[in-house]
């Protein structure tokens, strides 16, 4: 806000460093007075609680690396190594392992709350496509992590989900091996998934900047939907958000321990943990969970170029969001039908989950195309009705006027 | 909140009535299940017992090690089971010699084991391995808990799942769902065991017996007890540092839980003010 005045630092360190570069005053403004509606919810603790994931595979993938060998004959041991030889190594790849799903499960319940919320709406669209970006960014990181300890899984899925390109009329073929960089995922594939897995991440957390950037711009939306009218509606960020974040990122941590220290092979599978051999293809070659809806929709038609087409399309759908939901309200809780919808297409992402596990022989063939059929229902035909036929409920005249009014 | 969390239970309860009536459709099989076993490392508090995993060594090293590696452990490894360094380096002295590089003439050197070299594996090569048990190489066994879903339970359903001691020779169900139903004549490999939980039923492992082997106090197990025994050897062996992570885990819970109450009890104090 225009009305930001900048302190003035009594520390002469303080205020010599601020003069020179003024961090100091940036992280006043952004951490400590910027401003956040009075009534936002735990719903909206998901993005820094996204954030804290990142940092927690950052962190352990950095070390990790420092012991990981990308070489077709050496990877598997390698790996097995870090968890029995080094000092805590298994703590460090039990946490990247399952930080991986930790870090999917909140970023897609801080989607499906933009949805509910009407997050993507003006003026949040670039806040929402830079999301969607680092969607994109995600799940192949997630995917070349996965292919890294040359388990048999991994190399299945490598080869099930990289010849998906060859669907591409005239260069698919051509373009698969320029990405294999052999005739087959082999040695030249390993090195340099490794070098993008690196990578990727340093992308994402740079976007997840970008994504802060825009959001202090335009400000927190909140449950109900409208806008900050004035102070009386905002709560400065310190100490208000941070002990309340604080507070939720160790409820985080408390679940994703569960998992790390008891059941750490939860969200793995067996095969994983059988070296690659590429003369011996597993029973049911299945991706991570994370990526079990998409899975279902890339086998919802007969045609291999159509299935690839639709998987992109599932998720590219989500950039034009702002403009197939133009109802005026943001708030799904003042939108009694939307309401139903949207807890209808959760229900049918998780159902489509489910689906990807399955063999691709009836009855799930045709569940999946029903599956499908609904999610981009959702999206072309659901949304731009509702918009059109349904009368939302009376909004609050600002964010103060119910909450002080119950009062 | 309320309103939502109706929305979500309607909805969800919906899925999964579509969802099971499925799995019903689908699940018509005469195939035994696997039993469902109780394992000491179970739960939070689950351990391993120092003595079953000495019993279970035994029963690895007088039976399965003559076709089975464990790769990834070395002589050393088995302090972690409660045996003194001095039984590991006795062990060791006692196992085949192992080659360490070439000598001055270009020879190569061997030497005895020591506590850190490998523990002794029962074939030079894969080849060798194929050659001495019917083309199919003893799978390493050092992570095999970890390599097939419900480990544990699947590694004592594989050992106690021979119908019959011979080779060639599928059950009365197998045979009813397969044969021919004209000419009773059916397919199954006659140099292979039949086992109810392999996969694809024909294993090239014989039935094992580990009710002789004798342990350290003189006494045998019983056929049951000593697959109990060395599964949960095996399963060290997969996963060695378990009571390490399940303890770190206990403090961390316990740590993270104390931590919340606080956070939780300031954030109530700081927003006591605050209508939201
Ligand atoms: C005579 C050699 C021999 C002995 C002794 C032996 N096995 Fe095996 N085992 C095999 C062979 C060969 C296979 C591979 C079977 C196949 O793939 O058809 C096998 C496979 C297995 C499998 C893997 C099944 C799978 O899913 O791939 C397990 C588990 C196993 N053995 C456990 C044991 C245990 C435990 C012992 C000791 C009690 C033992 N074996 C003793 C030869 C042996
Ligand atoms: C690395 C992954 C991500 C991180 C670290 C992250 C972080 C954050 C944080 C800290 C916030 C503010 C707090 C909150 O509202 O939860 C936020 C808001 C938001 N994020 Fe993300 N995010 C990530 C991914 C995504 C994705 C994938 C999307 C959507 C495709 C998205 C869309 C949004 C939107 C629309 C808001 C504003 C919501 C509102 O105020 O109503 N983010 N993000």
């Amino acid at each position: 806000m225009s009305t930001y005045t900048p302190p003035q630092w009594n520390n002469k360190y303080v205020s010599w460093f601020d003069k020179r570069l003024p961090a100091i005053t940036l992280m006043h403004k952004h951490l400590i007075v910027y401003p956040t509606p009075r009534n936002i919810n735990y719903w909206w603790c998901f993005g820094v609680a996204s954030a804290m994931a990142l940092v927690i595979m950052l962190l352990t993938g950095i070390f990790l690396a420092m012991y990981y060998v990308a070489d077709t004959r050496l990877a598997f041991d390698s790996v097995e190594r870090i968890m029995r030889d080094v000092n805590y190594g298994w703590l460090l790849r039990y946490l990247h392992m399952n930080g991986a799903s930790l870090f999917f499960i909140l970023v897609y319940i801080h989607m499906f709350r933009g949805l509910y919320f009407g997050s993507f709406k003006a003026p949040r669209e670039v806040l929402w496509w830079i999301g969607v970006t680092i969607l994109f960014l995600m799940i192949m990181t997630a995917f070349m992590g996965y292919v890294l300890p040359w388990g048999n899984m991994s190399f299945w899925g490598a080869t099930v989900i990289t010849s998906l390109a060859t669907a591409i009329p005239g260069i698919g073929q051509p373009l698969v091996e320029w990405i294999w960089g052999a005739h087959s995922v082999d040695q030249p594939t390993l090195n340099r998934f490794f070098a993008w897995h690196y990578l990727f991440p340093i992308i994402i957390a740079a976007l997840a900047f970008v994504h802060m950037w825009a959001l202090h711009e335009v400000k927190s939306g909140n449950p109900l939907g409208i806008d900050i009218k004035g102070p009386r509606d905002t709560i400065p960020f310190h100490p208000y958000h941070t002990v309340k974040d604080l507070y939720f990122l160790t409820i985080v941590l408390i679940f994703f321990s569960y998992f790390v220290f008891f059941s750490p092979n939860f969200f793995a599978e067996a095969d994983n943990y059988v070296p690659a051999n590429p003369l011996l293809t597993p029973p049911h070659i299945v991706p991570e969970w994370y990526f079990l809806p998409f899975y279902a929709i890339l086998r919802a038609v007969d045609s291999k170029l159509g299935g690839v087409l639709l998987m992109l399309a599932s998720i590219l759908v989500l950039y034009i969001m702002p403009y197939l939901d133009r109802s005026p309200v943001r708030s799904g809780s003042f939108r009694p039908l939307f309401r139903w919808a949207f807890w209808i297409f959760v229900a049918d992402c998780l159902f489509l989950g489910w689906l990807g596990a399955q063999l691709a022989e009836e009855p799930y063939i045709t569940l999946i195309r029903i599956a499908t059929v609904i999610y981009f229902a959702y999206f072309f035909v659901v949304l731009p009705l509702l918009n059109k036929y349904e009368k939302p409920d009376p909004l609050p005249d600002s964010i103060s006027e119910p909450v002080t009014s119950r009062a | 909140m309320k309103r939502i969390i109706t929305h979500a239970l309607t909805v969800a309860a919906i899925t999964v009535a579509i969802g099971s009536t499925q799995v019903h459709a689908a699940g018509i099989d005469t195939t035994p299940s696997l039993k469902r076993l109780t394992w000491t490392w179970d739960g939070l508090f689950g351990r391993y017992d120092q003595k079953q995993l000495q019993r279970g060594w035994t029963v690895y090293s007088e039976v399965c090690a003559a076709c089975h590696a464990v790769k990834y452990l070395r002589y050393r490894d088995l302090e972690g089971i409660g045996l003194t360094k001095a039984q590991t380096e006795e062990l060791a002295a006692a196992a085949e010699e192992i080659q360490d590089g070439f000598d001055d003439a270009g020879e190569p050197f061997f030497r005895t084991r020591i506590p850190s070299d490998p523990i002794q594996q029962p074939y030079a090569n894969e080849e060798q391995a194929k050659a001495a048990n019917g083309g199919v190489a003893p799978p390493d066994l050092s992570m095999i808990t970890k390599a097939r879903k419900r480990g544990p339970d699947y590694v004592f359903g594989i050992q106690t799942g021979y119908p019959s001691d011979f080779q060639g020779e599928p059950p009365e169900w197998w045979i009813k769902q397969f044969a021919d139903p004209k000419t009773g004549e059916y397919d199954f490999p006659a140099d292979k065991y039949f086992n109810n939980f392999f996969a694809g039923h024909a294993i090239s492992m014989p039935p094992q017996y580990v009710d002789g082997v004798v342990y350290e106090d003189g006494s045998s197990p019983t056929q049951e007890q000593g697959l109990i025994d060395v599964i949960t050897f095996l399963n060290w062996a997969s996963d060695p540092n378990l009571e390490a992570r399940k303890t770190m885990g206990l403090w961390v819970l316990v740590y993270l839980g104390v931590l919340a109450g606080f956070l939780y009890a300031l954030k109530t104090y700081i927003w006591r003010d605050v209508e939201h």
